[in-house]
């Protein structure tokens, strides 16, 4: 698999950390060697990419002689949660823009909106 | 200058009360969104337009007299002065300071407010787009993530790259070509940028909540948006497909929040499963062209107006004896701009150095200018009406609005809960029979 970009680097280490068992917490040594397994990939650029992970706040980490071990702050499906809350709830009180398909609606509403929908469903079958 | 401030502060006073039950009764159909965007903006655009233009006006003018203060002061306030104290004694630098000032800090604060509220929303934005790649699994398609959650849904997030999200449950939800064309609904619109029209115009309403032409605005472009990028996903795939995605949607799960979004997806809705005609697009079109070339006119026609009024003025004046000799033996500072302003300038110069040309011809001339607008807004907003129910006729015959309209009635009685699906089935398929034997004899 080819990476693209910093942002993909940083999404296939979260996605390698948050997949491993997390304990004892990882090292960058470790990452490096699981990814360099798979392609070519320079050991400063998984270290760089981690510490940039830590300064964002997804990954905590600690120093253990003279390197630092690091685990996720949150798991994927709390920041899934997070996300999805902020997505769909209007979540936290400044908006976020986002184009949804179809507008988040309430359920009484939805049940109007879908027999109406129905009919044109039908309408279209026809 | 006081004519053109005058001309454009009215042109823009006159769109605040006339433009959003204009516009809304144009673009709720939806014939072409697209249109109906540029014309909302153009709306919106002019408005904000001519306020920046007086604004800026009036600070050059403050700045360009600063050497001849009383030119200004006089043209200004020496009316003011003398009807209200009959005292001419108020320094005129600190007032044009006063003035320069309010106006210089009013657009500063201003366009910083707007600056904070859209660089807000990108960074909100780009943030969640970023932290969505790292959360969500990579399909294959470019910039598509899915993210498990229960609820079905599908957006887009601008960013650098871009995401369109798709929840696990939206992903049961749809088949293959559903997905596809919500896909190319969300593409549309990330390749439109349509995040930054909403977040411009959502930050201009945040500015200034009071301005219904602004916050309604900011509504109906939103969901024109999601209008034109219906028609982009349905040409791509069919209107079809994409209905049948926004149906599976819907029934999949619903959230709570939000009542007046089930009318906006209901409209859409209809439009994809009938296509408005040709001839209803035409004509919306056209209404559309000339509500948009009206506007831009608009401006300029309510300047060259006033600046017009301004100069018949000045022959009146001129016949005047008293203010001839009283421009020729003018002091200093209105002399040399007697020389060096146009003829505009010193007719209004003229008009305050004479004692009867005062509040009375003032308030004679702004009001036949309101009176004149008034008028031009009437004519447009007919005219507007009557393209308005030329393109909403149905173009059907007779036979079939009859049928469609028997229809409605049943469906609103079943979408209400009055009737249930055999009720509604049976008396629909009635009404068809009915329908078709009334045409066959």
């Amino acid at each position: 698999m080819r990476i693209r970009g910093f942002g993909e680097l940083e999404a296939v280490i979260m996605d390698r950390i948050w997949s491993r068992d997390s304990t004892p917490p990882t090292t960058v040594r470790e990452l490096f060697e699981e990814l360099a397994a798979e392609r070519t990939i320079a050991y400063t650029t998984v270290m760089s990419t981690m510490d940039n992970l830590h300064t964002k706040g997804w990954l905590a980490r600690e120093r253990d002689g003279k390197a630092y071990r690091y685990w996720p702050t949150l798991s994927r499906e709390q920041h899934s949660a997070r996300l999805m809350r902020e997505a769909l709830d209007g979540g936290g009180s400044p908006e976020v823009v986002l184009q949804h398909f179809v507008e988040q609606i309430g359920a009484e509403e939805s049940e109007r909106l879908r027999s109406v929908l129905r009919r044109l469903a039908q309408g279209t079958t026809r | 200058m006081i004519s053109v401030v005058v001309g454009l502060l009215l042109y823009s006073m006159a769109m605040l009360v006339a433009a959003p039950p204009l516009l809304r009764a144009l673009t709720s159909s939806g014939n072409a969104p697209r249109l109906g965007v540029v014309t909302w903006l153009s709306a919106i655009g002019t408005v904000v337009g001519s306020w920046l233009a007086t604004a800026a006006m009036v600070i050059v003018e403050v700045i360009s007299h600063w050497t001849h203060p009383r030119t200004v002061a006089a043209s200004c306030l020496a009316r003011l002065q003398r009807t209200i104290s009959g005292d001419a004694g108020i320094a005129p630098q600190i007032t044009l300071v006063v003035i320069a000032a309010a106006f210089t800090v009013a657009v500063a604060i201003i366009g910083m407010r707007l600056a904070a509220a859209v660089l807000g929303m990108r960074a909100r934005a780009h943030e969640h787009a970023r932290a969505v790649r790292l959360v969500g699994r990579h399909t294959g398609e470019a910039n598509v993530v899915m993210v498990d959650a229960a609820k079905a849904a599908a957006y887009c997030v601008a960013g650098r790259p871009p995401a369109i999200v798709v929840t696990s449950a939206a992903r049961a939800a749809l088949d293959d070509r559903q997905l596809a064309a919500v896909l190319a609904h969300e593409r549309a619109h990330l390749a439109g940028h349509h995040a930054v029209i909403v977040s411009a115009l959502r930050a201009l309403a945040a500015v200034f909540p009071r301005l219904s032409l602004i916050t309604e605005g900011a509504q109906q472009v939103s969901r024109l948006l999601e209008m034109c990028a219906d028609d982009v996903a349905a040409r791509r795939h069919s209107s079809r497909a994409l209905l049948s995605g926004l149906i599976a949607l819907c029934t999949a799960a619903p959230a709570e929040a939000l009542a007046a979004a089930d009318l906006a997806v209901l409209a859409r809705a209809e439009r994809l499963a009938t296509p408005p005609a040709g001839s209803a697009k035409v004509k919306t079109r056209a209404a559309l062209t000339s509500v948009v070339a009206i506007m831009a006119a608009g401006p300029l026609i309510a300047v060259a107006d006033c600046i017009r009024r301004s100069h018949v003025w000045g022959p009146g004046m001129r016949a005047d004896p008293h203010t001839t000799v009283g421009l020729i033996a003018a002091p200093s500072p209105s002399k040399a701009l007697g020389h060096s302003a146009s003829g505009k300038v010193v007719s209004m110069m003229m008009m305050m150095d004479d004692g009867h040309w005062g509040w009375g011809s003032w308030l004679l001339t702004t009001g036949t200018t309101i009176v004149f607008w008034a008028l031009v807004i009437t004519a447009v907003v007919l005219l507007a009406r009557y393209l308005l129910s030329l393109s909403q006729r149905p173009t059907g015959t007779p036979r079939a609005a009859g049928a469609s309209n028997a229809e409605q009635v049943l469906a609103e009685r079943y979408a209400r809960g009055e009737i249930d699906d055999e009720e509604y089935q049976r008396r629909l398929g009635l009404l068809r029979q009915n329908m078709a034997s009334t045409t066959t004899t």
